[in-house]
């Protein structure tokens, strides 16, 4: 096995030590930039929604700031973002490089992405239970939790899974302006000292977590849905994806 | 009987691209506790805009409002005060609502979606759960209590949405079309259970509907919509016995066996072929008089024919409300000697086709 191993990745294997802490590093940025980007990207989805034309919460203002806000940040190609954040992730958190300075570009190039996304997963949320429940008495609070966020849960779950993986693409990027991890391990290792095998073992680390997220998420998505309603979903999640072709 | 539900002088505009409608017009009614009344109207008139006015989902622009003697909006030199956000859902809590729809919580069983309004008052687990138990009973569903509503009929569910309506005992239940989406069969026994509840609950309930056969299954009252205003109002029997507006007319001829009397028109039937001097007549025979033996009387009486083309007995809330179509053939003296007769005996009659020469 060792030697197998040896003969298909020996840099690889020369470079352990460093491979560890690259898979650490791309691990830490993606779970503490994910929980932070899932938790603003929520809440700025929820507000989008609740104050929205016709919304529970109806504000022309806070709707169109924060509108304008996501349309300008999904516009900017991330690696472009990378460098145009410099100066505010130095002001923010002291440094630009490393885990903790790609951890403030990552969470901007996530939350409108994932605040979108949530927009249109309540939006999905038929407004007539929406009615019903305001028809029971319950307030804005008990609307979000009790029937948006309820209702979503399943579509929710999906959308963070689309999310999370864009998520991975984006620590790679991040590798390339120095913020460490697999990508950054790939390139200043494999690509510019022409080990073409600690590229290869990047990207399969990279697809094993990739499917393992995939998996959770649909696992997750389906187990949150009584079986007949989750058919209909897939089935109307095929017609979207046929339309797009 | 006391007031349960006044309003007065409602109006309700849209503002929207393509011009203002005017959904609510200047409405008056006053619903007395325990009653069922009914709002009819074509598509557009304006009923949901109306019933949704009731618990406020809908704000009306001008006009007052008050339920349970709870002032929902009233008006105060000309602008209009509204009830504070945290009454209004208090007082939304007594106040039922059911839709076309359902509008359940799909990912919530039929206990969590029943259970949904009893989190407002306090209730301890076992108290909610005794509670949805109860409720079940009450629509008839005991058995699907852990089902979703994925799992259940159209009428099934609008037995949830009616249990869940009723959770924290309100003294008026809002129905807009809850029966348009089901079938006869469903429909049929959702309106018994409307009856029922009215009965055993004391319950008052308000219903919108397009059928007149709705109207006349269980409404104690009914009101006429047109184009955002109501143009009748009354107790159900008399409308019936004696429609003023040609839509209410329409209404009632919709819901009436004896509509068919047009085909036969259009048709030339032999059925109702007039002699000279006869006539083809649409008779109403109300409560004072329906059970006399007018017709052999007259036709043996005038010495005339009378040949019964249609009839029907309406029983509406205990009262019966005959109708026939006839054809009357005689000598042009006896037919006018014969309808005065009728006249007198206090029925109204509608002329359909006078006699020609054949
Ligand atoms: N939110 C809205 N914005 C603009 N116009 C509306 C809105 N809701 C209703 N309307 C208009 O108001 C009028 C009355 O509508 P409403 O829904 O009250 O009618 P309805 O009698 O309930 O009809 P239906 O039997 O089809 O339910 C219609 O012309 C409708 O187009
Ligand atoms: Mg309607």
């Amino acid at each position: 096995m060792a030697e197998l191993l040896e003969k298909l990745i020996p840099n690889v294997l020369d470079y352990q030590d460093k491979f560890f802490t690259a898979c650490v590093a791309t691990l830490q940025m993606f779970v503490i930039s994910g929980v932070i980007s899932f938790f603003l990207g929520l809440i700025v989805g929820v507000i989008l929604t609740v104050t929205k034309k016709d919304g529970i919460a109806e504000n022309k203002i806070v709707f169109s700031i924060i509108d304008i806000f996501i349309n300008i940040f999904r516009s900017i190609p991330f690696i472009i973002l990378l460098i145009f954040l410099i100066p505010f992730t130095r002001a923010i958190v002291g440094t630009a490089i490393g885990v903790t300075g790609a951890i403030v570009p990552l969470i901007f190039g996530t939350v409108p992405f994932f605040a979108r996304q949530v927009e249109t997963a309540l939006a999905n949320v038929d407004p007539g239970k929406i009615e019903a429940a305001r028809s029971m008495g319950s307030g804005p609070i008990a609307l979000i939790f009790r029937v948006y966020l309820h209702e979503a849960v399943p579509e929710l779950i999906r959308v963070t899974t689309i999310t999370a993986i864009s998520l991975v693409g984006l620590t790679a990027m991040a590798g390339a302006v120095g913020a460490g991890g697999l990508g950054s391990f790939a390139i200043s290792y494999g690509q510019n000292q022409f080990h073409q095998d600690i590229v290869n073992v990047c990207v399969i680390v990279l697809l094993i977590f990739v499917c393992i997220l995939q998996g959770i998420g649909s696992f997750l998505a389906k187990k949150t849905t009584n079986r007949s309603l989750f058919k209909k979903i897939e089935k109307q999640a095929k017609i979207t994806e046929n339309e797009k072709k | 009987m006391n007031t349960m539900i006044e309003i007065h002088a409602l109006n309700k505009t849209y503002h929207s691209k393509s011009g203002d409608v005017d959904a609510v017009k200047n409405v008056n009614l006053t619903i007395c506790e325990g009653e069922i009344y009914g709002v009819i109207g074509y598509s557009g008139a304006g009923k949901s805009s109306l019933i949704r006015c009731i618990n406020l989902l809908e704000l009306p622009d001008s006009g007052s409002i008050t339920v349970g003697g709870e002032k929902l909006t009233w008006m105060e030199n000309d602008t209009m005060k509204v009830i504070k956000n945290k009454d209004l859902n208090r007082v939304r809590r007594g106040i039922g609502m059911i839709f076309q729809h359902f509008n359940l919580l799909d990912r919530s069983t039929v206990f969590e979606n029943i259970a949904y309004p009893l989190k407002y008052m306090g209730l301890s687990k076992a108290q909610i759960h005794n509670r949805v138990v109860e409720l079940l009973e009450l629509v008839d569903l005991s058995d699907k209590i852990n089902s979703y509503p994925s799992q259940l009929s159209g009428g099934q569910k609008q037995r949830v949405a009616i249990a869940r309506a009723l959770a924290n005992n309100p003294k008026v239940l809002l129905s807009d079309e809850a029966t348009s989406a089901l079938d006869p069969d469903a429909t049929e026994s959702i309106l018994s259970l409307l009856k029922q509840l009215n009965r055993k609950l004391g319950i008052t309930i308000v219903l919108i509907t397009h059928e007149m056969a709705v109207i006349k299954r269980v409404c104690h009252k009914v009101a006429v919509m047109e184009h955002g205003e109501v143009v009748e109002e009354g107790a159900v029997y008399d409308i019936f016995a004696e429609p003023q507006k040609e839509i209410t007319k329409k209404f009632i001829n919709s819901a009436s066996p004896l509509n068919k009397i047009h085909s036969l028109i259009r048709k030339e039937s032999p059925l109702i072929q007039t002699k000279n001097g006869g006539l083809l007549l649409k008779l109403i025979f109300e409560k004072n008089c329906v059970g006399d033996a007018l017709i052999s009387e007259v036709s043996r009486k005038y010495n005339i024919d009378v040949n019964i083309v249609l009839a029907n007995i309406e029983i509406l809330k205990g009262e019966q409300l005959g109708s026939v179509i006839a054809v009357l053939n005689g000598s042009e003296k006896n037919v006018a000697e014969a309808t005065e007769y009728l006249k007198q005996k206090g029925v109204r009659m509608e002329v359909i086709e006078h006699g020609r020469a054949s």
